[in-house]
């Protein structure tokens, strides 16, 4: 495949791979950073004279977003210390954040206790909308991991669902 | 699929659907990391047996001594500010270069890459080994590359670092702040960009020279021996092999940050 067709395809996904590393990243610089060598990596594959064709580049993408992401957070020494304690109760985040920034930063905050593989099986399983089973196979773990992950990633960010926050990007948000 | 499945969906699509990333920056940094990947993965090495002697002064201190003390980082968030790429032929100047630009690109090209980069700016030279064991070693976190390598038989220094970490260029080149009292350098603007100029001098024997170029908030530093270590060794060139131009060359290019 030529390169003039990866670019067609890096400009096509590079806005989805952004969102997802954001969640993962939760800050736009690591974010871009990730998504960069993300890219790099889907790149050599494309290009690979002796490797396979990729069958799903999107897919493909997705995956090495998401195991460059936890190999990365597994390599860093100075990681984020996972929280004991929960994000700010229901009552207290709607009544405070009202708009589109401050439940961002509350998602932050809530996904920054996680281990980067819940993470992961957050951002594969709600902001990609994969089954259990598909997030399995590009987490390389089993169906029943990704349930126990998903069930202690969901409690985490529980303050904010329960809250009921809606997001209405061109309107901020609402509570119902 | 559940209530709260269905809440997690909307909040984390509804706090991200109105992301607009620079997709020409995420896609040409791909792109150029990508090349740099690829690269590395088929050129392979192509290294000389080389014994390192002695202890140098001036090169393990490339990463601050060179540049200046560092002072305290302090992150600063990404500014859309592109900074101006030299122009072809346009005559240096001296300039009061009291500040720095902010933070606008990423860095590409790792430090184990970077000898190889040089290798593509500067052709004709032949690039030797990287030098990984103390005192010199290879340092490649995200905003903070330092490679020693021999070039030509010679050793020459790589840097790039963040600018808000070091002293400016003219702190730099202050006599004041020079254990000889004498000027270490000086700031030229070259078609837009600040260089800092330093050498050719010689010490214990050994001549060296280094360009500084402060660019997209970061200095890219290169240096050239006339000898295989930085200090009290029997020169093997008679200047150093990387020529001012070529410094410029490799600290100006755009390579190292994809564009």
């Amino acid at each position: 495949m030529s390169e003039p067709e990866f670019e067609e395809f890096a400009r096509a996904r590079a806005s989805a791979l952004y969102r997802s590393a954001w969640l993962l990243c939760g800050s736009h610089h690591e974010a871009e950073d990730l998504v960069q060598e993300t890219l790099a990596k889907v790149y050599v594959k494309w290009q690979s004279p002796f490797g396979r064709r990729i069958d799903n580049p999107a897919a493909y993408a997705q995956t090495a977003l998401t195991r460059t992401f936890i190999s990365a957070r597994r390599r860093r020494s100075s990681g984020e210390i996972p929280r004991g304690e929960l994000p700010e109760t229901p009552d207290a985040v709607s009544s405070q954040r009202t708009d589109l920034s401050e439940v961002r930063l509350a998602i932050v905050e809530a996904l920054s206790g996680l281990k980067p593989a819940d993470r992961a099986v957050l951002v594969l399983r709600y902001l990609e909308d994969l089954s259990v089973e598909e997030t399995a196979q590009r987490m390389g773990t089993s169906s029943g991991a990704v349930r126990n992950r998903s069930l202690r990633a969901l409690e985490r960010v529980r303050p904010l669902l329960d809250g009921a926050l809606v997001v209405h990007p061109s309107k901020g948000t609402t509570h119902d | 699929m559940t209530d709260y499945d269905s809440r997690a969906s909307d909040l984390f699509r509804g706090a991200t659907t109105d992301f607009a990333p620079d997709v020409d920056r995420l896609v040409q940094g791909g792109v150029a990391r990508g090349r740099t990947l690829r690269r590395r993965r088929s050129v392979g090495t192509s290294l000389a047996a080389v014994a390192v002697v002695g202890v140098l002064g001036i090169a393990v201190s490339a990463g601050s001594g060179f540049l200046g003390s560092e002072a305290d980082s302090s992150p600063s968030q990404f500014a859309d500010s592109p900074s101006a790429g030299p122009s072809a032929g346009a005559e240096p100047r001296r300039v009061d270069a009291t500040t720095t630009l902010p933070v606008d690109a990423l860095v590409v090209v790792s430090a184990e890459d970077a000898p190889a980069v040089i290798g593509d700016l500067v052709p004709g030279g032949t690039i030797g080994e990287i030098l990984r064991d103390a005192p010199y070693g290879v340092t490649d976190e995200r905003q903070r590359k330092i490679v020693h390598f021999i070039y030509d038989g010679t050793l020459a220094t790589f840097v790039i670092e963040r600018a808000d970490t070091l002293a400016t260029c003219a702190e730099q080149v202050d006599p004041a702040n020079q254990a000889d009292g004498l000027p270490g350098g000086e700031c030229v603007d070259q078609g837009g960009v600040l260089l800092l100029r330093s050498g050719p001098e010689t010490a214990d024997g050994v001549t060296s020279q280094g360009v500084s170029a402060f660019v997209h908030g970061y200095v890219v530093s290169a240096l050239s021996y006339s000898a295989l270590d930085g200090k009290d060794v029997t020169p093997t060139a008679a200047q150093p092999p990387l020529t001012m131009a070529d410094l410029t060359t490799i600290v100006t290019s755009e390579e190292w940050f994809g564009r």
